[in-house]
């Protein structure tokens, strides 16, 4: 039995046992702060465990969870753009100590990474952190193949660009 | 590969690294299916809410409803006897079993079993005759790309007298799930049988800036006729109807507050669920609602409710008989201890038009309890038990957890 079949059997407890820390850490990649990533999977995992029953085929579970925790993701940053919007004063940096410090010891890279445009860093993570093919990419972002390939295309050259800019 | 991607792949793998096992909280295990904890659903509500509805009733596309046009009602079952059948929908994930099953109230013994072709069911409801009965069957989506979406047909059951099931007839109403994942949450049929309402609520965590909504449809099952009432994100369960066109339904999540028990005027045009609705209150309410069911022509309030327990624990849920009038309760009727962190999952399933019969249940939690609540090794037994005037008797093993019943 491979390893899909044997979650769809046993669960969203057993999937979440098993990709736990790379959930997190994708998660991690994406809002730049673990709390924040930690908080998001929980959400996926009582999502998910809400709507096994209904999963669209048997093994769709960690394709499903990709997706919950992307999409979770995108509200955390939204939360922050909206509490910097709105509360300037009270809401401060929305960045927790556990980023800050991982931020200020963070690489070119990682800065010019999150410099883009989000759609492009989703793509790029899934890509050269999960290992995603263009059609996982794809059914995790909910968009189609083309526009993975052009917006992945778009990242890579937005990045060297923001490197070389750096080595000027 | 490029060097920027060998740079782009070497970096997110060190970063990623800085993450570790034993870093992690562990992750809290709740009961499924089962509502978010509420505070996981109040960070649903920061979305504005706001995009278009996707559901479709089909109006005038008439599948296979067999003797509805012209019909009586059918008459209401005995008040002093408690319905003869009811009908169970069990959790098989997505092991297959997809069946709903048909049981014998004073034996246990299943009288048939029904499925659809490539759907699950998920709710069921029954009318006053306890013969009449409306199941919903989510089809999952076909085909490939990154687009999908199923739906949610419904069915009407029909029992012979001896309780046999007769052939399915596929009901003018579908769910499309729509860019929201919109799913049923629950479903209440008339007493005559000839009008079915669903509750509707958008289940995919959605970005901000979109604005998904919520709603009730009421579905004349004679003609196809749908009227919608709309709310912004809101989570909506256990719709029953209480006399005439009021409809009862319970809020469990909302961007707004307002949680709690709310009667809805079905009688004039559709529009906002809020405006046309009005609040019930029930006193002495300590903690979450879980279900509640109206029953006795309006005047009972069955309710599971769930204080809060200890620092990171859930009390127990308990169900409770409340008077519609006065909001006041009368007398508890059944306890599911809590454990640990382990969020109930209880309902009030169906009641006999007297109110004198009622199906309920839910689920226990074993395990050992951990720091911060966590369950370790948990198990989860489920409960179905038949209420007669206060009277609680366990029913047959209902197996895995129950998703739906209804008599």
């Amino acid at each position: 039995m491979d390893a899909e079949t044997a979650h769809a059997r046993s669960g969203p407890g057993a999937l979440f046992r098993e990709h736990h820390l790379e959930l997190v850490r994708l998660a991690v990649l994406m809002t730049g702060d673990r709390a924040t990533a930690e908080d998001v999977v929980q959400d996926a995992f009582e999502h998910l465990h809400r709507h096994w029953h209904r999963l669209r085929e048997p093994g769709s579970g960690l394709a499903y969870a990709r997706t919950s925790v992307v999409n979770g993701c995108r509200m955390t940053h939204r939360r922050s753009a909206v509490a910097r919007r709105y509360a300037p004063r009270l809401a401060g940096p929305a960045v927790t100590s556990d980023a800050a410090a991982a931020m200020a010891d963070e690489s070119e890279m990682m800065t010019a990474l999150r410099s883009l445009p989000r759609r492009q860093r989703e793509v790029l993570v899934l890509r050269y952190y999960a290992d995603l093919d263009v059609a996982e990419i794809a059914a995790t972002l909910r968009i189609g193949a083309s526009t993975v390939r052009s917006t992945m295309s778009r990242g890579l050259a937005s990045l060297a660009r923001a490197l070389e800019g750096e080595q000027r | 590969m490029s060097n920027i991607e060998d740079r782009l792949r070497a970096e997110l793998w060190a970063q990623a690294q800085r993450t570790q096992e034993e870093d992690l909280r562990e992750l809290r295990v709740p009961p499924r299916p089962a509502p978010a904890p509420a505070a996981a659903r109040r960070r649903w509500w920061l979305a504005p809410a706001g995009a278009a509805l996707a559901v479709t009733a089909v109006v005038g596309v008439l599948v296979g409803v067999r003797g509805t046009s012209g019909q009586q009602p059918p008459p209401a079952a005995a008040a002093s006897q408690p319905p003869p059948f009811y009908v169970t929908v069990p959790d098989t994930g997505n092991s297959g079993h997809p069946d709903a099953t048909v049981r014998a109230t004073a034996t246990g013994a299943t009288l048939g079993r029904v499925s659809v072709p490539g759907t699950h069911f998920g709710y069921v409801a029954a009318a006053a005759d306890d013969r009449t009965f409306v199941l919903a069957a989510y089809r999952p989506p076909t085909g490939t790309g990154g687009n999908r979406h199923g739906s949610t047909e419904f069915y009407r059951l029909t029992l012979s007298a001896s309780g046999r099931p007769e052939p399915l007839a596929r009901l003018p109403l579908t769910v499309q799930e729509g860019q929201w994942d919109d799913e049923p949450t629950s479903l209440a049929l008339s007493a005559d049988g000839t009008t079915l309402a669903v509750a509707v609520v958008p289940a995919e965590v959605a970005p901000l800036s979109d604005d998904p909504t919520s709603r009730i449809e009421v579905v004349s099952l004679r003609t196809g006729q749908a009227r919608t009432w709309t709310v912004p994100r809101t989570d909506i369960e256990s719709l029953s109807w209480v006399r005439g066109g009021t409809l009862a339904y319970l809020v469990t999540g909302t961007s707004t507050g307002g949680y709690g028990l709310r009667f809805l005027d079905t009688s004039g045009p559709a529009g906002g669920l809020t405006r046309d609705s009005r609040p019930v209150l029930l006193r002495g309410v300590t903690g979450q609602l879980l279900s509640a069911l109206v029953t006795g022509h309006g005047h009972v309030v069955m309710a599971w409710t769930q204080a809060p327990g200890r620092a990171g624990q859930v009390g127990d849920a308990v169900l409770a008989e409340f008077s519609a009038q006065t909001g006041r309760r009368v007398r508890v009727l059944d306890t599911l201890p809590g454990r640990g962190a382990f969020e109930s999952y209880a309902r009030v399933w169906s009641a006999d038009p007297s109110g004198d019969h009622v199906l309920a249940g839910g689920n226990t939690a074993s395990g050992q309890v951990t720091k911060g609540g966590i369950v370790k090794g948990l198990v989860m037994r489920s409960v179905l038990d038949r209420i007669d005037r206060g009277r609680v008797t366990a029913l047959p093993d209902p197996g895995n957890l129950t998703l739906a019943a209804a008599w």
